[in-house]
């Protein structure tokens, strides 16, 4: 049973653990639909089960894959993946997936925030998104996990990042765009970060990567890989707008202290060249009346930093691209715990989002106490 | 994980336990479709309710639904009945659910049996059932159960096990012409024990009179535990009910069940009869490939048609002047659980009842 909790995580003694905390499963939804995958969806399909396959070998995997293509998800996926039927606008677990939050006891809640397609219908990136509303609910009453529903607030999980220790990075471009939270102020919604993910200290980038489609979620900026160490996307090409957004960032993060009172260190990861949607791939994609228009040219949102943490690895899109060792070398080098790993992300990007963007993690409940800052 | 077995329960030591053993939960569908449901299906899913409602009490319970209806059941059942997505063509999770085994150690695996909708284009309820057929598989994903793949059509609803080797069903279903027309009865009696690993099979030769499943068992006789049951019973001599349950009580005077003991038989007196109203024969949908349900049409009401849940039994009543005397009945059979009626009237409409609209989850070792 889920029940719904009439209070906030922060009161009840619950905080979001970071992404590198233990997992009890990664959930994913399964890919389709045809306005934003081209043909058919029948590509990013196989990069879905690759990612599916490799982060199974290290934690448990559930995807949710909707009634027209639960036999196809489920005879494509491996045996050992769980596949479950739901229903979905599209797959952005990360997005409009619960938020899943930890006591000191090992219980384990969900925050299921409003969604609204990144935008409504103030440059939303499709209508409708009813039942991506819904998969929070869907997925908690599946584990029987309980539930928080903040009121009127929407929230994608890509927006935000947290250490685990009380520190939560996030975009003004995204939080304080006037189509997500309009009637609330960067106050409020300070406060309902610190009320519904129990942190302390909120460090402001200002805006996320060029042409995001998503209004610049932090999650393809930005990451933390362990408490006070923070990646961050980098293009040394000044001509290249994201140069300056980076910039920006980078000054920030080094300017800024976490809950811990610890300085950040920061570590560049260089962009990808610049690539965009080709004509082919443009022609595989349906034109629909209310979807972002995905056309020839449109510039992709390639970056490393759209990685996923399981237990014992990290995921990283790569791009056929030369910077794509350098990237891998380095996280691997900042991440010596883990094992990292390149999936080819092309066919995931196209859309707009990457590895990242379509995984959840569902933490492991852990009777402990939260994890202490350490001294400096 | 749910992985698929080539194998066989009685190969793996994997056994049927009978209802009345422990379980983990129970799991239901959510009545929607309008050509089987009256008015909408809304009568029928406040029916639902009571009984996910009454199980509750005693145990666990899941309600699968379709997309279209999650928020209005999420909305209409208890907050601690869970409500999952699981697409369906109609709501007889007894039937089109999966059917649960259990071994020694305490590990359990469920049992996928091919699903027609009571007989195909041969007199089949309605069309299409794809979506029924991917019910099992859905519900052992969601736990985590392992699975064996039957070659064969059966609803759960035509089988009633004792745990103890012996099932009863009836040639009427499971003979049927429109179930598995490729096997004889000794090959449809091999897959009974390869996939429930029993050793003794009592055919009754008839279901209860009109139903239209053609005939499942769990509307005429049931058992209360090991060695002892409860058939469905009319003292009407001139209802054809009588006949068919005078035949049904031969039958079990004069068998003995797998451990070789008699039967303890208990006559459960039906209700009724009863009749479907023109008001709600009205409020049903009229479709070409669905069962029509006319004014007049004789509803196959039978007390038998209960759920055993831990420390319970679910009853369906009909504001019928049997109900007492069933509850009574039943209570005294079954002296240590809480015996609960719940209004089976809307349920019996769609063309079964309590039982039909339920499915057990055995008890696993492993949480």
């Amino acid at each position: 049973m889920s029940r719904l909790v009439r209070s906030t995580p922060k009161a009840d003694g619950y905080r979001m653990p970071a992404e590198f905390e233990p997992h009890r499963q990664t959930w994913m939804l399964w890919p389709y639909r045809s306005d934003l995958w081209r043909n058919g969806g029948k590509p990013v399909q196989r990069t879905f089960v690759e990612l599916a396959a490799l982060i199974s070998q290290f934690e448990p995997v559930t995807v949710g894959a909707s009634q027209n293509q639960f036999a196809t998800a489920r005879s494509k996926l491996p045996e050992h993946i769980r596949v479950v039927e739901m229903s979905y606008n599209d797959v952005w677990v990360r997005d409009h997936g619960p938020t899943f939050v930890v006591n000191d006891n090992g219980d384990v809640r969900g925050v299921d925030w409003g969604f609204n397609a990144w935008g409504g219908l103030n440059g939303g990136l499709y209508f409708p998104w009813d039942l991506d509303d819904l998969v929070p609910q869907k997925i908690l009453a599946i584990e029987n996990i309980d539930r928080y529903k903040p009121e009127n607030f929407i929230l994608e999980g890509g927006s935000i990042h947290v250490d685990g220790q009380g520190t939560l990075l996030t975009t003004e471009e995204c939080l304080l765009n006037p189509n997500r939270n309009p009637h609330l102020n960067k106050v409020q919604i300070e406060n309902m970060l610190r009320e519904y993910v129990s942190v302390e200290k909120i460090i402001w980038l200002k805006k996320g990567n060029y042409e995001d489609c998503t209004d610049g979620h932090v999650d393809i900026l930005a990451a933390f890989i362990r408490p006070g160490v923070v990646v961050l996307h980098w293009t040394d090409d000044k001509n290249d707008p994201q140069h300056e957004i980076s910039a920006d960032a980078y000054e920030r993060l080094m300017h800024a202290t976490d809950a811990c009172g610890r300085k950040l260190e920061v570590h560049k990861i260089h962009s990808p060249a610049v690539s965009y949607v080709t004509e082919k791939e443009a022609n595989g994609i349906d034109v629909i009346e209310g979807s972002l228009p995905l056309t020839e040219g449109l510039r992709l949102d390639q970056s490393y930093i759209n990685f996923y943490m399981a237990n014992g690895c990290a995921v990283v899109p790569t791009f056929n691209d030369p910077w794509d060792n350098k990237a891998l070398d380095k996280l691997a080098t900042l991440m010596p715990e883990r094992k990292v790993f390149g999936i080819n992300g092309r066919e995931v990007v196209i859309p707009g989002g990457i590895f990242h963007c379509i995984t959840q993690q569902q933490p492991i409940g852990i009777s402990q106490s939260a994890p202490a800052c350490k001294g400096e | 994980m749910s992985r698929t077995f080539n194998s066989t329960p009685l190969k793996d030591g994997f056994r049927m336990p009978g209802e009345f053993e422990p379980h983990k939960g129970c799991w239901m569908l959510w009545p929607e479709r309008m050509d089987t449901w009256r008015n909408g299906g809304k009568p029928a899913q406040l029916a639902f309710v009571a009984v996910a409602r009454a199980i509750s009490a005693f145990e666990p319970v899941t309600v699968g639904v379709n997309a279209s209806q999650y928020d209005n059941a999420r909305t209409l059942l208890p907050e601690h009945v869970r409500v999952v997505e699981i697409s369906q063509n109609d709501a007889w999770m007894r039937d089109m659910g999966p059917t649960f085994v259990v071994n020694d150690k305490g590990d359990v695996r469920g049992v996928d049996w091919d699903f027609n909708a009571y007989g195909g284009f041969k007199g089949g309820l309605y069309f299409p059932w794809d979506q029924d057929r991917k019910i099992r598989r859905k519900v052992m994903e969601i736990e985590n159960i392992d699975r064996y793949r039957a070659p064969l059509i059966l609803e759960g609803g035509s089988i009633h096990v004792d745990g103890e080797g012996t099932l009863l069903t009836t040639e009427q279903c499971l003979l049927n012409a429109n179930r598995n027309p490729h096997l004889s009865k000794e090959e449809i009696e091999e897959y009974l024990i390869q996939y429930l690993n029993i050793e003794k099979i009592i055919w009754f030769p008839r279901g209860i009179i009109l139903d239209e499943t053609d005939g499942h068992v769990d509307d005429l006789v049931c058992f209360a535990r090991p060695g002892e049951v409860m058939l469905t019973w009319t003292d009407d001599e001139t209802d054809p009910q009588h006949a068919i349950s005078k035949e049904a009580l031969e039958i079990l005077e004069n068998s003995t069940d797998a451990k070789g003991r008699k039967f303890k038989i208990h006559k459960l007196h039906q209700p009724g009869p009863m009749f479907m109203t023109l008001e709600e024969s009205q409020g049903i949908d009229y479709d070409e490939d669905a069962e029509p349900r006319n004014e007049g049409d004789r509803l196959a009401g039978s007390y038998v048609n209960f759920y055993i849940a831990n420390g319970g039994v679910v009853v369906p009543l009909f504001d019928d002047p049997y109900d007492r005397p069933a509850m009574d009945l039943i209570t005294k059979v079954f002296p240590d659980r809480k015996v609960v009626g719940v209004p089976g009237r809307e349920i019996l409409l769609g063309g079964g009842c309590v039982h039909c609209i339920t499915q057990q989850q055995p008890r696993s070792a492993h949480p």
